[in-house]
C-alpha cells in the first residue's frame, strides 16, 4: 500500500508541475462558470429562483470534460512513463503489479479531483450567490457525481494506458471512448430508439452498460429521491428498485465500472511479455 | 569444470531464449555470475545485450531460467529488492529535482535516499531540477538511482553512453563501491574495450546466442573479437 501511495503522489505531483491541473483547472472553472452564469440568466428570464433550475446544466457540461479529462489523463499515466522511459526503472521496484496500477491510477484521479474541485468550485461561488438552502443537496449531488464518474473515466483511461504501445495512441482510444460514451450513445438512442421501441428494462440495461448515463441518473436522482426529473424511466426505478435501491444499483454498476477496467490494466500488464 | 559454472554464483543463467515472435532474439543462452565480479555483455548493435537485461530484470519474458542465489528471477520483492536496473537511453525528463527523484525511487525501494556511496561530484546538486541538467548529468542521476539501496546484482544497460572521462571514471568509483559489498553487475557497452579495467570478464553476443565468454584484458575485444588472444572458452563447448 506505501508503494501505491508513493506513486499516486509522484503522479499527482508530475500533474500539477507539468501544469495539467493548472489548465484543466482553468478549462473547467471557465466553462463551468460560463454554464452556472448562463443557466442563472435563464432562470431568471423564466421567473425562476435558486439554483436548482440552472444546475441541470453543470451536470451536463461535467459529464461531459470531466470523463474527457478522465480517460486523457488516465490514458496517459502509464503508457506516457512507458515512453518516457521510467516505467521499467518503476516496475523492477519491489512493487506488485497491482499496486503499480493502483498508483497510476490514485496519482491521475487525485490530479483531476483537483481540477474538478477547481472549476466547480468557482461554479459554486456564482451560485452560492443565489442558491438557498434547498439548493445545497443539488450542489453537493452534482459534485459528488462528477467525482464518481471522473473514477470510472480514469480506470478506463488506465486499462487503454496499459493496452497500447504509446501516448497518442493511448490519447486517440480515449477520445474515441469518450465520444462513444458522451454522446454516441445518445445519439444512436435518439436514432434507434423510437424504431427498436426501447423499453424501460432495456434503457436500464444501456445506462448501466455507460458510466457515464449511470453516473447521471444516479445524479438526478440524489438530486430528486422521487425520481420526477427522469420521466417514466424514473417511475420504473422506483417501482422496480425503490427509493435506495435504484441509487445502489447504479452506485454498484459505477465501482464495476472502476474495477474491471483495473483488473483488466493489472491483467494486461502482469501478462504483458514486454511490460515496458 | 570452467569458473563461471561453480555453485557459490550470485547470478545462473541456464537456455535463456527470448524471441519476439518468430524472430529469435537470444538463444539457449547460459552463463553465470560470482559475487564481487563485473561481467561486460559486448556485442554489435541489436544482438540482444538490452534484451538479456530486460529478461533478468524482469520486463520481458523468456524460456529457460535465471536464478539469484537459488531463487527465480525476477520473482518475489525481496528479490527485486536486490537488483538495480538501468535501462537504456532513459531520458529522466520528470519535472522534478535530483533530490525529489531519488526520494521517489529510495521510497518505492524502502532504502534510504540518502546516495553515500556516490563518489563526490558524482551528481548534479541535488535542488537542481532534472529538466536544466545535461544529457550526460541526467545519465548519473539514473545510474545513481539503479545503484539506490547497494542492490545485490546490478543491470546496467550502456551506462557510460552519454558521460565524458570523468563521468566515466566516478560511475567505475560508485559501481566499484556497490560490487565490494558482495554485488555483481552486467553491464552492456556496444565497445567491450570501455570496460577494460572494471570488468572481469566479458560475454560476447552476436546473432541472438552466446558467441564467447572471454577475460579482460584486451583492448582487442570490441569488433573482431580475436579468440586466441583472449583466454576465452567458447559458450557452445
Amino acid at each position: 500500500m506505501k508503494g501505491t501511495l508513493v506513486l499516486a503522489a509522484w503522479e499527482v505531483r508530475r500533474a500539477v508541475r507539468t501544469r495539467w491541473v493548472l489548465g484543466g483547472g482553468i478549462a473547467f472553472a471557465a466553462g463551468a462558470s460560463a454554464v452556472a452564469l448562463l443557466g442563472l440568466e435563464s432562470a431568471r428570464e423564466l421567473g425562476l429562483s435558486g439554483a436548482g433550475p440552472a444546475s441541470a446544466g453543470l451536470i451536463g457540461f461535467a459529464m461531459l470534460l470531466a470523463p474527457l479529462l478522465g480517460l486523457l489523463l488516465g490514458a496517459s499515466s502509464i503508457a506516457g512513463a512507458r515512453e518516457r522511459g521510467i516505467l521499467g526503472m518503476i516496475l523492477v521496484q519491489p512493487l506488485a503489479t497491482r499496486s503499480v496500477v493502483g498508483g497510476f491510477f490514485l496519482g491521475a484521479l487525485g490530479a483531476l479531483w483537483l481540477i474538478i474541485l477547481v472549476g466547480l468550485g468557482a461554479a459554486g461561488v456564482i451560485f452560492g450567490a443565489v442558491a438557498d438552502a434547498s439548493d445545497v443537496g443539488a450542489l453537493i449531488a452534482i459534485a459528488a457525481s462528477t467525482l464518481a464518474v471522473a473514477a470510472a473515466s480514469v480506470a478506463i483511461g488506465v486499462a487503454i494506458s496499459c493496452m497500447t504501445e504509446g501516448q497518442s495512441q493511448a490519447a486517440g482510444w480515449a477520445v474515441t471512448i469518450w465520444f462513444l460514451m458522451a454522446l454516441g450513445v445518445d445519439l444512436a438512442l435518439a436514432g434507434l430508439g423510437p424504431s427498436i421501441h426501447l423499453g424501460p428494462s432495456a434503457l436500464l440495461v444501456v445506462i448501466l452498460l455507460n458510466p457515464i448515463e449511470t453516473v447521471r441518473v444516479l445524479a438526478l436522482l440524489a438530486s430528486d429521491a422521487q425520481g420526477i426529473q427522469l420521466g417514466p424511466f424514473g417511475a420504473y426505478l422506483d417501482a422496480r428498485f425503490g427509493d435506495q435501491g435504484a441509487a445502489v444499483v447504479m452506485l454498484g454498476a459505477l465501482a464495476i465500472w472502476v474495477w474491471v477496467p483495473l483488473a483488466l490494466a493489472w491483467w494486461r500488464l502482469e501478462r504483458r511479455k514486454d511490460r515496458a | 569444470m570452467p569458473e563461471y559454472e561453480t555453485t557459490t554464483a550470485l547470478l545462473e543463467v541456464h537456455g535463456l531464449t527470448k524471441s519476439f515472435g518468430r524472430k529469435t532474439v537470444l538463444q539457449g543462452l547460459s552463463f553465470s555470475l560470482q559475487p564481487g565480479e563485473i561481467m561486460c555483455v559486448g556485442g554489435a548493435n541489436a544482438s540482444g545485450k538490452s534484451t538479456l537485461l530486460r529478461c533478468l530484470a524482469g520486463l520481458s519474458d523468456f524460456r529457460g531460467s535465471a536464478r539469484m542465489e537459488g531463487k527465480d528471477l525476477p520473482d518475489g520483492k525481496d528479490i527485486r529488492r536486490s537488483i538495480g536496473y538501468l535501462p537504456q537511453g532513459i531520458q529522466l525528463d520528470e519535472p522534478l529535482t535530483v533530490r525529489e527523484i531519488l526520494r521517489f525511487f529510495a521510497r518505492l525501494r524502502g532504502v534510504d535516499p540518502h546516495p553515500d556511496h556516490m563518489p563526490d561530484g558524482f551528481l548534479p546538486p541535488l535542488d537542481a531540477p532534472l529538466s536544466v541538467l545535461s544529457g550526460g548529468q541526467r545519465q548519473r542521476v539514473a545510474i545513481a538511482l539503479a545503484l539506490l539501496g547497494t542492490p545485490r546484482l546490478l543491470l546496467l544497460d550502456e551506462p557510460i553512453a552519454n558521460l565524458d572521462d570523468v563521468g566515466v571514471g566516478l560511475t567505475w568509483q560508485a559501481l566499484r563501491t556497490v560490487i565490494d559489498q558482495g554485488g555483481a553487475a552486467l553491464v552492456t557497452s556496444p565497445r567491450s574495450d570501455d570496460l577494460e579495467g572494471i570488468a572481469q570478464r566479458v560475454l560476447i553476443l552476436g546473432d541472438g546466442s552466446l558467441q564467447e565468454i572471454g577475460t579482460f584484458p584486451a583492448g582487442q575485444l570490441s569488433t573482431a573479437l580475436p579468440t586466441a588472444a583472449l583466454g576465452t572458452q567458447r559458450a557452445s563447448s
